[in-house]
């Protein structure tokens, strides 16, 4: 049976009186149905309460004494409403069933989706500690006399960036190279700044004050050299457009004068070069010295990458030291071989070549406290669009790119990801901790110690695999400790060594002859015998049957190759050498 | 005399299909005839027929249609489907040993009255 409700009675009572039909509209609004069932549930209803008024009234009751009977015999129109909504809504076809709770369960994913979505890409941080202050704390507390930063300031911005700069960065040539005369330009219009570099590098705090103000100058000025802008308007208006207040501000701290200080050094050891070939070993020792000193200043800094800048930079001296020696040993007088006694390089102790890691831990809490929300009980929860700004942090395409919609859709999806499967901030800074401090034991432990391989192993398995989101703050941020924990450790080594080899060629200008064994030279030229950071015992030294010495560490494969300075790969890195070799030094 | 609500609950719709087993019938002849034949006991709310009727009509056991009566006025007819024949049959015989039982339990025997329901 079927059929649809007629839209116009055609008998008695086709109006109905007013309190029933007041009463008919009450359940009909109550059922909430579609228009279509609604018009048939009234139209039934008006049947209903027609039939009763007709058979009523026939029975000898007034419309009035019938309207009141069938309206109490109704029942509660609330009531009614919800029982016909229900039974109405069962007699729906199943397929209109199952696509309302499939929309039903979509819109709630989908609802919960975007909620949860816009509850976390809309967090805000609510940094309240200035770590860049307490980063700078130990320069701010250094007299301004004692910087050696202000000086190198002045020498830097008088620096010469020519286009031969680029061939020193590349080849560094000696004064007999024939890449020299590239060089040469760069070197000749610098020359006036060394007596400077000299009087900074006595200096005995570096003293850089990290800050937006600090690295501003040289973008301005880096802009310029390289044709980015034109004026220095324009230039800090490039700048100052991309400062970004949300981010956080240690990461700010961009370091342009680490490249700079290079150079400083390059142009020490280009001029020693030249000193050595006019045959002025004073001038060119001095220079070198001050090189020296220069990355010792650096590796007072308070990043981690400018006491590696600072280490390269010694042992760019070092080596340099080393090869001047090898060259030269045979031709040195006694006031050039005095000259040597009072060598920085003497003065300075291995323990200096030791990682100040103070700023990587302020560089994480500070990243943390831009990166999370804040509850004020010490937990929050990861902020996409943060996460997304320090992830891309040094890539060329903005955190904001996307290929295509769909990319950025899913872009969205992967951080959304993120954000909801890391752990919040306690749990991140307890985690921070605790690897911290697992990691600093292990580096603690000997280079020759198989046990130092947990730490990467330690990361490997703390940040990788089913934990890479959990804890991806820490795998993004967590130095690679290990691998600058053996730079600087390699460079104490060669530190010593270059005491050695000034101490081997003092010994040689006062016998006439190489120390037997390094224990020859202690303690008149050398307080301690250097120590191979790779076997705990002593470097290896000897004489070969030329009767030349050879000094050198047995290197990172921890065997002896007799001084082997053949080339083997290295776990993915640069190649080394199988032994490090500090005496005789390859040109 | 008025019957407890949860009572009725288990009894109105075996009413229902009992009488449209004989004839199509609409709503207020449904109410009328079931406290008629109930001699008043099945008082039906009429609130409570209609969420029936749909009730029965999306199970399939009833189904409906607008027809003319005779005197020219519209209304909904229901009628039992083979479903509802089949389901009524079923409901009877669980209703007759209900009522046996409780009558066994309640008067001491099982000869209830069971006259309109059986006619």
């Amino acid at each position: 049976m079927s059929g649809l409700a007629p839209t116009k009675p055609n008998d008695a009572f086709e109006a109905l009186p007013e309190a029933l039909s007041e009463l008919i509209g009450r359940v009909i609004r109550g059922t909430r149905l579609w228009p279509s069932e609604k018009r048939d549930v009234r139209a039934e209803l008006e049947s209903h309460f027609r039939e009763g008024l007709i058979e009523l009234t026939q029975e000898g009751l007034t419309v009035a004494e019938s309207v009141e009977v069938l309206r109490d015999g109704f029942g509660d129109p609330e009531t009614a409403a919800i029982l016909i909504r229900r039974g109405k809504k069962r007699g729906r076809s199943m397929l209109w069933k199952i696509t309302i709770s499939a929309a039903m369960v979509l819109f709630s994913v989908v609802g919960a989706g975007a909620g949860y979505f816009a509850y976390v890409q809309f967090g805000q941080p609510n940094p309240t500690v200035d770590y860049v202050a307490q980063i700078n704390e130990p320069v701010r507390q250094t007299p301004e006399a004692d910087r050696a930063w202000p000086l190198y300031h002045e020498i830097i911005q008088a620096m010469d960036l020519m286009p031969a700069l680029a061939a020193a960065r590349q080849s560094m040539p000696r004064a007999t190279d024939a890449g020299w005369q590239e060089v040469l330009p760069w070197l000749t219009a610098n020359r006036r700044l060394v007596s400077r570099i000299l009087d900074a590098a006595q200096k005995p705090v570096f003293g850089y004050v990290y800050g937006h103000d600090s690295a501003r100058e040289y973008l301005i000025r880096r802009a310029l050299a390289v044709g980015e802008a034109g004026t220095p308007e324009e230039a800090a208006a490039r700048i100052d457009q991309e400062g970004d207040p949300l981010m956080p501000p240690t990461i700010s701290l961009l370091l342009p004068h680490l490249t700079d200080m290079r150079d400083l050094g390059r142009l020490l050891v280009l001029s020693a070069r030249e000193h050595l070939s006019h045959g002025d070993f004073e001038e060119a020792w001095g220079e070198l010295d001050a090189c020296h000193r220069m990355g010792v200043q650096l590796l007072g800094g308070q990043t981690l990458v400018e006491q590696l800048v600072g280490v390269s930079i010694a042992r760019m001296a070092t080596e340099e030291m080393r090869r001047t020696l090898s060259e030269q040993h045979a031709a040195l007088n006694p006031g050039q071989i005095k000259v040597l006694s009072g060598s920085h390089v003497l003065v300075v102790a291995p323990e200096t070549y030791r990682a100040n890691l103070a700023g990587e831990r302020f560089f994480f809490h500070d990243c943390v406290q831009y990166l999370f929300t804040d509850d004020g009980a010490g937990s929050g929860r990861l902020i996409p669009s943060q996460y997304d700004k320090l992830r891309w942090m040094g890539q060329s395409a903005s955190p904001t790119q996307s290929d295509s919609a769909l990319g950025a859709i899913g872009k969205d999806a992967e951080l959304l990801a993120i954000a909801t499967a890391h752990a919040d901030r306690r749990e991140t800074l307890e985690k921070h901790q605790e690897m911290w401090e697992r990691m600093n034991e292990l580096l603690a432990l000997p280079l020759y110690d198989s046990r130092r391989a947990e730490a990467d192993r330690m990361i490997e398995r703390e940040t990788g695999g089913s934990k890479g989101r959990r804890f991806a703050l820490i795998a993004l941020l967590l130095p690679s400790l290990s691998t600058a924990d053996r730079t600087f450790r390699e460079a104490a080594m060669e530190h010593v060594a270059t005491q050695a080899v000034i101490a081997m060629v003092q010994y040689r200008a006062a016998h006439a002859a190489w120390p037997e064994r390094l224990d020859d030279l202690s303690p008149e030229y050398l307080r301690q015998v250097p120590v191979d950071a790779y076997t705990g015992i002593y470097l290896r030294y000897g004489l070969t049957e030329a009767g030349v010495p050879l000094l050198y560490s047995v290197g990172r494969d921890m065997q002896d190759d007799g001084g082997s300075t053949e080339l083997v790969e290295s776990g993915g890195g640069r190649p080394q050498t199988r032994d490090i070799v500090y005496w005789p030094t390859s040109n | 005399m008025q019957i407890e609500r949860e009572l009725l609950k288990g009894v109105l719709p075996l009413a229902v299909m009992k009488l449209l087993k004989r004839r199509a019938m609409y709503g207020y002849e449904l109410v009328t005839e079931i406290s008629k034949r109930s001699e008043g006991v099945l008082n039906l709310g009429q609130s409570t027929l209609y969420p029936l009727l749909y009730n029965l009509e999306a199970q399939g056991l009833v189904e409906s249609e607008w027809q003319a009566s005779d005197e020219g006025r519209n209304r909904k007819y229901y009628k039992l489907t083979e479903k509802g024949m089949q389901r009524l049959e079923r409901d009877l015989t669980q209703w007759d040993a209900l009522v046996r039982g409780m009558g066994q339990l309640v008067l001491g025997t099982g000869e209830a009255q069971l006259s309109w329901v059986r006619s």
